[in-house]
C-alpha cells in the first residue's frame, strides 16, 4: 500500500537502529539486573538538579 | 487497518490551537508506513518538552558535570588497561566510551554479554564488524562488565 505516496529515495535506506533497551534484555534472558554500556550513558546517572526540576509541573507552551 | 489507505499530515507542534501534540498521537495509521518510512526520516531520539526542560537544567549543573568528567577519566583508564590485558585492542579515547577489538568475534562476545546482562554496542551498522563500543560506566558497572568478559574468555 501507499507506494504512490512515498518518496522513492526513502525506499533505499534503513532506519537508524538504536541499541537494545534494558527491558528488552531483562525479558529475553530472564534477568533481574542489567548493565547498559551501549548508548552514551552517563556513569553517574541523572543529575539531582534535573530530577528536582522534573518534579515540578511542566508548563507546556 | 490493513487495507486502509491513509494520508498523513505531519505538522510542527506550534499549531494555532496553542497546544503541543506529541507526534505519536498523530500517527494512528498503518504500521508498515510508520515502521518502514517514518522512522527513516525522523530524528531517532525525539526531543520533547520534558527533554528540553531536563536538558536546560542539566546544562546548569556544573558540579554534576565536573563529577561526571572526573569519573569518566578515572574509570576509562581502568577499563582500557584491563581490557588491554585481556587481549583486546583498545583504541585511544578522549570520550566517554572506548572502541575495542575483542580477541574473539565481536558478535559472539556481544551475544554472550547480553546473556549475562551486559549491553554493549556492536558496530556492524557502522561497517565495523570486528569491533565493539563500550560506554565508560561507574566502578560497579565496569566491574560487572569486566567480570563477565573474563568468564566468557576463560571458557
Amino acid at each position: 500500500m501507499g507506494r504512490s505516496i512515498i518518496r522513492k529515495r526513502l525506499l533505499d535506506f534503513e532506519s537508524y537502529s538504536p541499541g537494545l533497551s534494558i527491558e528488552e534484555i531483562k525479558g529475553r534472558y530472564g534477568l533481574s539486573s542489567v548493565v547498559k554500556l551501549a548508548s552514551n550513558e552517563n556513569p553517574l546517572g541523572v543529575s539531582p538538579r534535573v530530577l528536582n526540576v522534573l518534579k515540578e509541573p511542566l508548563l507546556v507552551p | 487497518m490493513n487495507d486502509a489507505t491513509a494520508i498523513v499530515f505531519l505538522t510542527t507542534p506550534d499549531n494555532p490551537s496553542g497546544f503541543a501534540p506529541h507526534v505519536d498521537d498523530l500517527l494512528d495509521f498503518h504500521h508498515r508506513l510508520r515502521d518502514d518510512c517514518l522512522l527513516r526520516i525522523k530524528l531517532p531520539f525525539s526531543v520533547n518538552v520534558i527533554a528540553e526542560t531536563a536538558g536546560i537544567a542539566a546544562l546548569g549543573d556544573d558540579s554534576f558535570r565536573a563529577d561526571t568528567i572526573k569519573t569518566v577519566v578515572q574509570e576509562r583508564e581502568i577499563l582500557a588497561h584491563t581490557l588491554g590485558d585481556m587481549g583486546f585492542r583498545v583504541y585511544p579515547s578522549q570520550a566517554n566510551f572506548v572502541l575495542v577489538r575483542p580477541p574473539i568475534a565481536a558478535s559472539q562476545l556481544f551475544e554472550e554479554l547480553l546473556r549475562r546482562g551486559v549491553i554493549v554496542r556492536p558496530l556492524s551498522s557502522y561497517g565495523l564488524d570486528d569491533y565493539l563500543r563500550i560506554s565508560v560506566g561507574n566502578f560497579e558497572d565496569n566491574e560487572t562488565l569486566l567480570t563477565a568478559v573474563h568468564e566468557i574468555l576463560a571458557r
